[in-house]
C-alpha cells in the first residue's frame, strides 16, 4: 500500500483511505480524550507500586539489621525481637497548639519523657550493656522506627489513592516520592554508621568544640551535655557540647540557658551542620547571626529567649552538607573544616570581644564517635 | 540543621572507604589508615616514637576510592 502524506491546512491524512486514517489518527485521539486520565492513573499507580515495594524492602532490611545488632550475644532473642517490634510502633502525640502560649514547655516535657522512656526500656532490656553500646542500640532502633513510619505513610496514601482511583492524590504522592526516597536513602546509610559508632556529618559541631575541650576538666550541666572552661586570646571561654562518644545531641538549650544566667557572657557562638542547597559545596563554612540549631525548636527557643533577655549577640558558624551527609558517615570535606572553623572562632573572639570578657561556644549536633 | 530538604537521591553515589587519621599531639605528624572497630575521634592510642607524646585520632572520615 502506498502511503501518501498530505499535510494541508486542517486536512491531516496519513493514507488516502479514510477508514485507515480514522483508525490511526482519530480513534486513538478519541480514546486518549476519553480515557487519558485513566491511563495516566494506571501508569502512576504502577510507578508508585514499585517505589512502595522498594521502601518495604528497605524497611524490612533495616528491621533485620536492627535485630542482628541488638541480639548480638543475647540468649533470649525471641523476647527481644517482640520488644523491638513494639518499639517500631511507638508514637509521640504532639501537644495541642490552639492556644500557643506555653506550648514549648509542653513540647519539651513530651520529648524529654519520650527520650527517658526509650532509655529506661533499653536499659531494662539490656541491663549489662555499657553506655556506648546502649546508645548505639537506641539510635539504631530510632532509625528503624523512622523507616517504618516513612513506609507506612507512603503506603497509606498509595492505597487510599488506588482505592478511590484518585488521580490527583496519586500524582501528588508521585511528586513527593523523590524527597521521601532521599530520606529513606539517608536512613539506610545512617544505620551502618550508627552501628559502628562512626562520626556522622552532623557530629562536626561537637568535633570542633570537643577538640577545644581536650585537656580541660569537663562538668555535666544538662542531660548528656557537658561544658569545660578554657582561655582563648585572654577571654574566658565556656565550651558546651553533647557528651560523646555515644550518639546523642544532649540538651544544649538547658545548658546554654543556665550558663548565660550564671556567667553573663559578652558573646555566644554556635557551631552546627546546616543543610546545603543544591549546587552548594559540601564542607563549605558560612558565618551568620542567630541560633544555629535544628530539631523541633525547644532548644532554639530556650537559647533565643535567654540571649534576648541578656541582650547577648549570637553568632552562628555552619558547615554545609546534604541531608544524607548529615546523618551518614562524615565525609573528608566536612571533617577537614575543623581548622577553618577554629580560625573563624579566634577571629570573631578577637574582633568582637575585649580581654577578660566571657564567651560561650556551643558545638551543636550528634556527638557519635567523638570524645571530648 | 536548619534548612529544608532539597534535591533527590544521588543514584551515582559511590561507596565510601572509612579512614582514621592518627596524629601526634606534639609533632602533628599525620598517619592515615583504614578504620578499625573501636576507633573514636580524639581517642588516645599510643606514644609517639619520635617525641614520646600521645598519639591521638584526629579525624575519622569516609572518602570515595580514587580512579586509577
Amino acid at each position: 500500500m502506498d502511503l501518501i502524506f498530505i499535510i494541508g491546512a486542517g486536512n491531516t491524512q496519513i493514507t488516502s483511505n479514510p477508514i485507515i486514517n480514522l483508525a490511526i489518527i482519530y480513534l486513538p485521539l478519541a480514546l486518549l480524550v476519553l480515557y487519558g486520565q485513566k491511563l495516566q492513573t494506571w501508569l502512576i499507580t504502577n510507578d508508585l507500586s514499585k517505589t512502595v515495594g522498594r521502601l518495604k524492602e528497605m524497611k524490612d532490611k533495616s528491621r533485620e539489621e536492627t535485630i542482628a545488632h541488638i541480639t548480638e550475644g543475647i540468649d533470649n532473642k525471641e523476647e527481644t525481637i517482640k520488644r523491638l517490634d513494639s518499639f517500631l510502633e511507638y508514637f509521640t502525640i504532639m501537644p495541642v497548639d490552639l492556644d500557643p502560649a506555653g506550648v514549648i514547655n509542653k513540647l519539651d516535657h513530651i520529648m524529654t519523657s519520650r527520650d527517658m522512656r526509650m532509655k529506661s526500656e533499653i536499659q531494662q532490656l539490656f541491663p549489662d550493656l555499657d553506655e556506648l553500646k546502649a546508645n548505639s542500640i537506641e539510635n539504631v532502633i530510632e532509625i528503624a522506627t523512622s523507616f517504618n513510619f516513612v513506609y507506612k505513610i507512603v503506603r497509606h496514601f498509595y492505597l487510599v489513592g488506588k482505592k478511590t482511583n484518585n488521580f490527583l492524590l496519586l500524582a501528588q504522592l508521585q511528586m513527593i516520592i523523590p524527597f521521601l526516597m532521599l530520606q529513606a536513602d539517608a536512613l539506610n546509610k545512617a544505620m551502618a554508621t550508627f552501628k559502628k559508632n562512626q562520626p556522622i556529618g552532623d557530629a562536626i559541631g561537637p568535633m570542633i568544640v570537643g577538640k577545644l575541650m581536650l585537656e580541660h576538666e569537663k562538668h555535666d550541666i544538662a542531660v548528656d551535655t557537658v561544658y569545660a572552661e578554657s582561655d582563648i586570646s585572654g577571654r574566658k571561654t565556656i565550651l558546651v557540647t553533647a557528651k560523646g562518644p555515644a550518639g546523642t545531641v544532649g540538651q544544649p538549650g538547658n545548658a546554654v540557658q543556665e550558663l548565660i544566667n550564671k556567667e553573663n557572657p559578652s558573646l555566644l557562638i554556635m557551631i552546627d551542620a546546616a543543610l546545603k542547597l543544591e549546587g552548594e559545596k559540601t564542607g563549605e563554612v558560612a558565618e551568620g547571626i542567630g541560633a544555629a540549631i535544628g530539631g523541633i525548636g525547644v532548644d532554639k527557643f530556650k537559647i533565643e529567649e535567654a540571649a534576648t533577655q541578656n541582650n547577648l549577640p549570637v553568632y552562628a558558624i555552619v558547615i554545609k552538607q546534604s541531608l544524607v551527609e548529615a546523618i551518614s558517615l562524615m565525609t573528608k570535606e566536612i571533617a577537614e573544616s575543623v581548622d577553618t572553623v577554629h580560625d573563624i572562632i579566634n577571629r570573631i573572639i578577637e574582633e568582637r570581644t575585649k580581654p577578660n570578657d566571657k564567651v560561650i561556644i556551643v558545638g551543636v549536633g550528634n556527638t557519635i564517635g567523638v570524645i571530648q | 540543621m536548619s534548612l529544608p530538604i532539597m534535591g533527590a537521591p544521588d543514584k551515582k553515589a559511590k561507596k565510601l572507604t572509612v579512614y582514621t587519621i592518627e596524629e601526634c599531639v606534639k609533632c602533628k605528624k599525620p598517619v592515615k589508615r583504614e578504620f578499625k572497630d573501636g576507633d573514636l575521634v580524639h581517642k588516645i592510642l599510643d606514644k609517639c616514637k619520635d617525641c614520646n607524646e600521645n598519639i591521638m585520632i584526629s579525624l575519622i572520615y569516609g572518602e570515595a576510592p580514587k580512579k586509577n
